[in-house]
């Protein structure tokens, strides 16, 4: 059992060996004094959920979006101002799968942990987890049921491992009660574990 | 066959614990400095993002099921640094 | 040979130490492609480091949940995976229950 004092020493080792890296790296001319925390914030601020959020929305209220998203997600999202260049590699593809009344669609990377990073930021920790990665392929009805997501025993589970350049996001169901609401009350209802398929719409509260 | 990475399939590793979204990204500064130095390492093309995964697929299946998700990414870029010559002896002497 | 939507396939079985990106419980698994995608570096020498990799094409292939775990395995369920050109092979067996369809 780690104490707190076991976590300090080893927050501290982590810290020496970044430390490490960032000396080799100027010493190889590839970094000049850059805030290394500073650039992290930065691509916070723009690769976020309320990315995903927004686009979701948009594809519920215009069908011609949702079309193009379905079809070529990667020059859809940029209609909204959104673009795949800016995560980890320049040339990752955004495949958009759609939920229905028939299928229910769930993301996962078994080998590692890709995700849709360039739009929305890094993943969630259990999106990484090993047990995650290796039950999702195998289970994947019986972690939903975890998860609550109820499914009907005729909805079809497709499970898409990541394991190439294409970066995969769900189209979640639009929740009932929604009619007329416009694109910005409709983004919040999409949680983050949604646009993997690890969680329904939200239906509007009661109030 | 494979490593220890590619984990699709196997049991045991117990249930899946969702935390909630609010929760930050990075538990520490050293994983917000080493988000930063593999897009930059990346970006100047040290290297791909296939030699990093290649490097921490090479862990010592211990050490990586016992690391942090940062933990091997900054594992993977010390293998890297190392198998390209790019390191001077005593760079990374605690290893 | 480019596969087309639809081929039925067969994943390889092979023993490398290198980068791969076919994980270990889709080898030698019969599955059909869903999607044919664009050219990419090969994982095997992008991995490696090699200078100027070589691309291959990437389909998305489905795998029935019984085919890739056997028994049990749940019902109504399937694994979609982005796969090499290198990696698969034309599936020529028999569909279960069925017969070659013969007017390709």
């Amino acid at each position: 059992m780690t104490t707190p004092r076991d976590r300090h020493d080893h927050s501290a080792v982590m810290t020496r060996r970044v430390d490490r890296l960032e000396a080799s790296l100027t010493r190889l001319g590839l970094l000049q004094g850059e805030d290394l925390q500073a650039l992290t914030e930065g691509f916070l601020s723009r690769a976020r959920p309320s990315n995903g959020q927004r686009i979701v929305a948009h594809a519920w209220t215009d069908d011609g979006f949702r079309d193009r998203l379905l079809d070529d997600a990667t020059s859809a999202i940029e209609e909204l101002g959104y673009s795949m260049r800016e995560g980890f590699q320049s040339h990752i593809q955004l495949r958009v799968v759609a939920n229905s009344a028939s299928v229910h669609n769930l993301v996962v990377c078994t080998l590692c942990s890709c995700y849709p990073v360039a739009l929305l930021g890094p993943p969630p920790r259990w999106y990484k987890s090993v047990a995650y990665r290796s039950r999702a392929v195998s289970e994947p009805r019986r972690l939903l049921d975890e998860f609550g997501v109820d499914l009907d025993e005729n909805v079809e589970v497709r499970v898409w491992d990541s394991t190439s350049e294409l970066r995969y996001l769900v189209l979640p169901r639009r929740p009932s009660g929604t009619e007329g609401f416009s694109s910005e009350q409709l983004a919040p209802l999409v949680s983050r574990d949604a646009l993997v398929g690890a969680a329904l719409a939200a239906p509007p509260a009661l109030c | 066959m494979s490593r220890i990475h590619d984990v699709g399939g196997m049991h045991g590793f117990g249930p899946v614990t969702v935390e909630p979204e609010q929760t930050p990204p990075f538990d520490h500064l050293w994983e917000m400095r080493v988000f930063a130095l593999m897009k930059v390492v990346i970006d100047r093309r040290v290297c791909t993002l296939d030699e990093v995964r290649h490097a921490i697929e090479r862990m010592d299946p211990s050490d990586y099921l016992g690391a942090s998700y940062y933990e091997r990414w900054v594992a993977g870029l010390e293998a890297v640094l190392v198998s390209k010559g790019l390191v001077v002896p005593g760079d990374f002497e605690e290893l | 040979m480019t596969f087309s939507v639809g081929d039925r396939v067969l994943t390889v079985v092979d023993n490398i130490t290198g980068h791969s990106r076919l994980p270990r419980y889709a080898r030698g698994r019969r599955g059909v492609i869903e999607a044919v995608h664009g050219t990419y570096s090969v994982p095997e020498e992008a991995g490696a480091g090699v200078n100027k990799p070589r691309a291959g094409r990437v389909y998305t292939v489905t795998f029935s949940s019984a085919e890739l775990w056997g028994h049990p395995a749940e019902p109504g369920s399937s694994v979609r995976l982005d796969i090499w050109q290198h990696q698969l092979q034309a599936d020529e067996t028999m569909p279960p229950g069925g017969h070659h369809d013969d007017s390709a």
